[in-house]
């Protein structure tokens, strides 16, 4: 419930207050959103496992984002920020595949 | 992915390292935050909806931003697409004026080619004027005359001015083109006269015996020569008064460009006096 709550609350806000993305963070959204995604999907999953935890989505989902954004600020520094992302959104999409993958053999069966 | 099923087996020690980061990928399991984590401890309601309130926003302001970013694209499209056409009709106007510009080339070249052939037609005009003048030196064939006083000494015997004006004047007339008188080439401002005791040519002393060259046909010069009345007087003076006097052909032979030929006074006119 109150999982719902805050997302309704997320989405308003996005849409009413359209935070505009400073020019230097516009590379790390779409990373940002892929780790948040990859969390989403883990949580899920563990929801339909029955092993949900509050604290451990919250923590993954935080420490998913920062890496995420960490790892391509880093390789921008390093001159190699496009690879970097590149890597970041493959392993990122593999597990994402994983899990919805898991999601799908638990919800139909096959 | 989910066609691989899990290999429950561990990897071999020296197993190849990227088959084994695939697998690993492909083992969702293995790093399964859920499965590892300690539950039980205290759930936080707040952190829940914060990160799900953080998610929202990250997804919707990412929704928000590519649907902004659409028209933006398409303006660009629109600039970079009108920049095109100006660059094509700039590339074109260029290629207009390349092509203008190689034709007046191509002009200045042919009136340069013109003006080349002028210029090496003037030098041609100038070299035969500058050899009939005597600035220019010249080679051919002709006549070798030497002259020189006789053995005793006598003034009868002496060579004068006079007596090599007429010698010199005796070659023109049989037909030469050119003279030199001991290596001083006559020209048009050239004297021969007396100064002191010596013959000057071209103001230079001239000490005997007095080789004439005279460039001319080689077969008729020296018979002409005999035949004017300064080759009867050396001819008479050879044999009364035992002047040196001979005449031999060369078929070789070369004047020097004569000096002093500076005019002061006297400037070109293309128009013709009357001589008055």
């Amino acid at each position: 419930m109150i999982a719902v709550l805050g997302l309704l609350v997320g989405v308003l806000l996005g849409l009413f207050l359209e935070p505009s993305v400073p020019l230097a963070l516009q590379p790390y959204l779409p990373i940002a959103v892929v780790a948040a995604l990859d969390a989403t999907f883990g949580a899920l999953r563990a929801l339909l496992d029955g092993i949900f935890d509050d604290r451990v989505f919250v923590i993954s989902f935080v420490s998913n984002v920062l890496v995420a954004a960490l790892i391509v600020y880093l390789g921008d520094q390093l001159g190699v920020g496009s690879q970097l992302s590149t890597g970041v959104v493959v392993v990122l999409g593999i597990r994402i595949f994983s899990n919805v993958a898991a999601i799908r053999r638990k919800l139909l069966h096959a | 992915m989910s066609l691989s099923p899990p290999d429950p087996r561990p990897a071999p020690p020296h197993a190849d390292a990227s088959r084994e980061l695939l697998a690993r990928l492909t083992r969702p399991d293995d790093d399964d935050e859920y499965a590892a984590a300690d539950r039980g401890g205290p759930s936080s309601r707040v952190g829940l909806a914060t990160a799900t309130a953080a998610l929202a926003v990250l997804l919707t302001v990412a929704a928000v931003q590519t649907q902004a970013a659409q028209p933006q694209d398409e303006r660009d499209r629109e600039v970079l697409l009108e920049r095109l056409a100006r660059e094509k009709t700039e590339v074109a106007v260029l290629g207009a004026r390349a092509e203008s510009t190689a034709a007046e080339v191509e002009e200045l070249r042919a009136s340069t080619l013109e003006a080349t052939e002028t210029v090496q037609a003037l030098q041609a005009q100038l070299d035969t004027q500058g050899a009939t003048v005597g600035s220019a030196p010249v080679r051919g064939p002709g006549v070798r005359v030497v002259v020189d006083d006789s053995d005793d000494g006598a003034p009868e015997g002496t060579i004068t001015d006079s007596d090599l004006q007429q010698l010199v004047n005796g070659l023109w007339k049989a037909g030469a083109e050119a003279i030199a008188v001991n290596g001083q080439r006559l020209t048009t401002l050239s004297a021969i006269r007396t100064a002191g005791q010596a013959i000057t040519v071209n103001y230079r002393s001239l000490t005997p015996p007095y080789t004439v060259a005279a460039i001319g046909d080689p077969e008729t010069l020296p018979a002409r020569l005999l035949e004017t009345a300064a080759g009867q007087m050396f001819s008479d003076l050879s044999i009364n008064f035992g002047v040196q006097f001979e005449v031999e052909a060369a078929s070789e032979l070369g004047l020097p460009a004569g000096s002093r030929l500076e005019l002061d006074v006297a400037t070109a006119s293309t128009k013709g006096g009357d001589g008055a």
